[in-house]
């Protein structure tokens, strides 16, 4: 953290700065990590305070009322994934600036739900979608098999299809630490990868796969990574408005149901979870509402993912 | 303690006699001072009205001396609370149930604890509800304290259309009982009544924990600025989301401090300096704390059921101290089919009744009071 001096405060007169110095304040953490009780007296110490609060005020978010917060929420877009049951059961679909969770057992169409969106996204909402994959289990052919339909074949593509298909990039990550550079990366589009314009969708398939075997055994270190993933996630959907949209297994719970993988912590993290289950005879899959932050759960639909 | 023979070692102490209770009381000297020392009372001028306002509307004295007298086994220091002065501090009148069964005043500090999913954001926002609504509002009664709530929404997930949808309900449901005023003009009253609501909450998102701690001072300098908006009236409660959804990431900054030079703030210290400015704002004006906490390891799900919850207590000592009162939430059971019950019981006070309830478009409403026969 930069010291208190080079901020540039007006009220930083020497009697202030000795004051600081007689108590071992540097930066601003050191002034907001010590309980200060002498000094409380003297006007000029009173002032800096003051204009110091304004500037933590500024740097970590103002406080809101609940009447702006309330216009920014209706005025909020929402994303299609592309199936409507889905989105009628969502109220819209995918909300800006939340985290959307899908669980489900293998095969039960997690990854082919997340490839829907994204083609969705990029091709009717025209919005850069960032896809990363952490399973290896991205498709460009399916992806661009979903944006065309029964039309599709492989010498004639539209050019409004391959515009979209330069909408979606793709990341490839093998571990957590990939993941949290890639994550990073996207949070902060002034740093050096090249970061796509009009983000509106980060898809991480399948989280399980890099965080469930650093989980466990005598150290905690691997739960710590895991709560980063959460609060880099956290950032880049609120602070940028952006949908994020992850994946998730399930393990076997004590009776003998299925539970979503990555512990009791994890479950605090998105916002809307979804529970996927596949019905391999006729090809179709149920979507429970498990959890929501302002909606009734247990409510489901039923769809049928198109095979071209 | 379990008995032992003479022959195991058990050695017998001698204990000098003690005077019989008539003799002490005698000795004692000055009896009213000894009355004095038992119960602990100052001398305290009250008026009926006050009296009359210290019990609920339906609380009954055996409830109300329970809330009172479990006082007396808390830590007072820690609270800041003088036995004499809970007597004298006007009771909070905009709690709902089952938040009302341990009288509540401002200066407690309620968690609620429990797992994910078992409605812990809805009793905030429950609460929140209460205070911000206007008492009455152009002779309709809304039953509100018509003050001030803040909101720490440190698990970034709290979501304004449900508190909305919960303010509207219970709106609608006061211009119901008001059959005097036309429908077009409650309606316009609505609006403007919700609207007004909303602004006497204010919410902030914090990532970690140095952000919470640097609003949280920043709010002690500057908590005049919003007493002044609105026109002097104060804060009367302050929410926090997830007070331990930093646990893990402040946990990782206190080990990696014994690699790195500089003085970085680990789990404890980040909780006393938190429990430190909120005692810094109390000293200004009392206002009541209600804090989620989600337990992160899982309960055992068959003991939990038979006697009281089981959970693993993380949260460190300097906020296990500063915290008056704990209410336990367990989510309905999934494999249950029809509608679905919460369940509350209170761990401090240590309560023997649970409570059920149902969340509803409209917000909590309170079912049944079932005894735990276990217990």
């Amino acid at each position: 953290m930069a010291p208190l001096r080079t901020l540039g405060f007006a009220s930083l007169t020497p009697r202030v700065l000795e004051f600081l110095e007689r108590n071992k304040i540097v930066t601003v953490g050191d002034f907001v990590s010590q309980e200060l009780d002498s000094g409380v007296e003297d006007p000029e110490i009173q002032k800096f305070k003051s204009e110091l609060a304004t500037f933590l005020e500024e740097c970590h978010g103002k406080w809101e009322n609940g009447d702006e917060m309330l216009q920014k929420n209706l005025q909020a877009g929402s994303l299609s994934t592309g199936f409507e049951s889905l989105d009628s059961l969502l109220k819209g679909g995918l909300k800006d600036g939340t985290i959307t969770e899908l669980v489900g057992p293998s095969s039960s169409g997690k990854t082919q739900l997340c490839m829907h969106s994204a083609a969705c996204v990029a091709y009717h909402h025209k919005f850069s979608v960032a896809y990363v994959d952490a399973s290896s289990s991205f498709s460009a052919e399916r992806v661009l098999q979903m944006m065309c339909g029964r039309r599709c074949s492989s010498i004639a593509i539209e050019d409004d299809v391959k515009e979209a298909m330069r909408r979606i990039f793709c990341f490839k990550v093998y571990d957590v630490h990939g993941l949290l550079e890639v994550l990073h990366s996207l949070y902060d589009p002034a740093s050096s990868f090249p970061g796509p314009v009009h983000l509106r969708l980060v898809i991480v398939d399948c989280l399980a796969s890099v965080l469930s075997p650093i989980l466990g055994g005598n150290n905690a270190q691997g739960h710590t990574l895991m709560m980063s993933v959460a609060q880099i996630l956290k950032s880049i959907a609120i602070n940028r408005n952006i949908c994020v949209l992850i994946t998730n297994n399930t393990v076997a719970a004590e009776d003998e149901e299925l539970k979503p993988a990555l512990g009791e912590s994890w479950k605090s993290v998105p916002h809307v979870r979804l529970m996927l289950a596949k019905d391999h005879d006729n090809n179709s899959c149920t979507v429970t509402l498990l959890k929501h932050t302002s909606l009734a759960c247990d409510a489901e639909v039923t769809f049928c993912f198109d095979r071209g | 303690m379990p008995r032992r023979k003479k022959s195991e070692g058990w050695i017998r102490k001698r204990r000098a006699p003690v005077a019989p209770r008539w003799r002490r009381r005698s000795q004692a000297g000055d009896s009213s001072s000894s009355r004095k020392r038992e119960l602990d009372v100052e001398s305290v001028t009250v008026t009926p009205d006050q009296v009359c306002g210290w019990c609920a509307t339906d609380e009954t004295a055996v409830d109300a001396f329970q809330g009172w007298a479990s006082k007396r086994s808390e830590s007072r220091r820690e609270c800041g609370i003088g036995r004499a002065g809970d007597l004298r501090r006007p009771p909070v009148v905009s709690i709902a149930p089952p938040l009302d069964r341990a009288a509540l005043r401002p200066g407690h500090v309620l968690e609620i604890a429990g797992p994910s999913g078992s409605g812990k954001t809805e009793l905030l926002i429950q609460a929140a509800v209460s205070c911000i609504l206007p008492a009455s509002f152009n002779g309709v009664s809304y039953g509100g304290s018509e003050a001030v709530v803040l909101m720490f929404d440190l698990d970034g997930r709290f979501d304004i259309a449900r508190l909305t949808s919960v303010l509207k309900a219970r709106i609608n449901a006061a211009h119901k009982d008001d059959t005097a005023s036309n429908s077009i003009c409650l309606e316009e009253q609505g609006e403007e009544v919700l609207r007004a609501s909303l602004r006497r909450f204010y919410c902030l998102r914090c990532f970690k924990s140095f952000e919470f701690l640097a609003s949280l001072k920043s709010l002690h300098i500057q908590s005049s600025r919003i007493s002044q908006e609105h026109h002097g009236k104060a804060v009367q409660l302050v929410l926090i989301d997830g007070i331990g959804s930093f646990y893990w990431l402040d946990w990782m900054s206190s080990c990696a401090a014994a690699y790195t030079s500089r003085r970085t703030l680990g789990v404890q210290r980040f909780s006393e300096l938190i429990v430190q400015e909120l005692r810094n704002l109390r000293n200004t004006k009392l206002f009541l704390v209600l804090a989620t906490k989600a337990l992160l390891y899982a309960p055992p799900k068959r003991k939990a059921i038979a006697s009281r919850i089981q959970y693993r207590e993380y949260m460190p000592a300097a906020w296990q101290r500063f915290v008056t009162h704990r209410l336990f939430l367990q989510p309905p059971p999934q494999a249950a089919s029809g509608a679905r019950v919460f369940t509350a019981q209170w761990d401090k006070p240590s309560l023997v009744e649970k409570d059920e309830f149902f969340i509803h478009n409209h917000g909590v409403q309170v079912v049944t009071k079932i005894v735990d026969e276990h217990l």
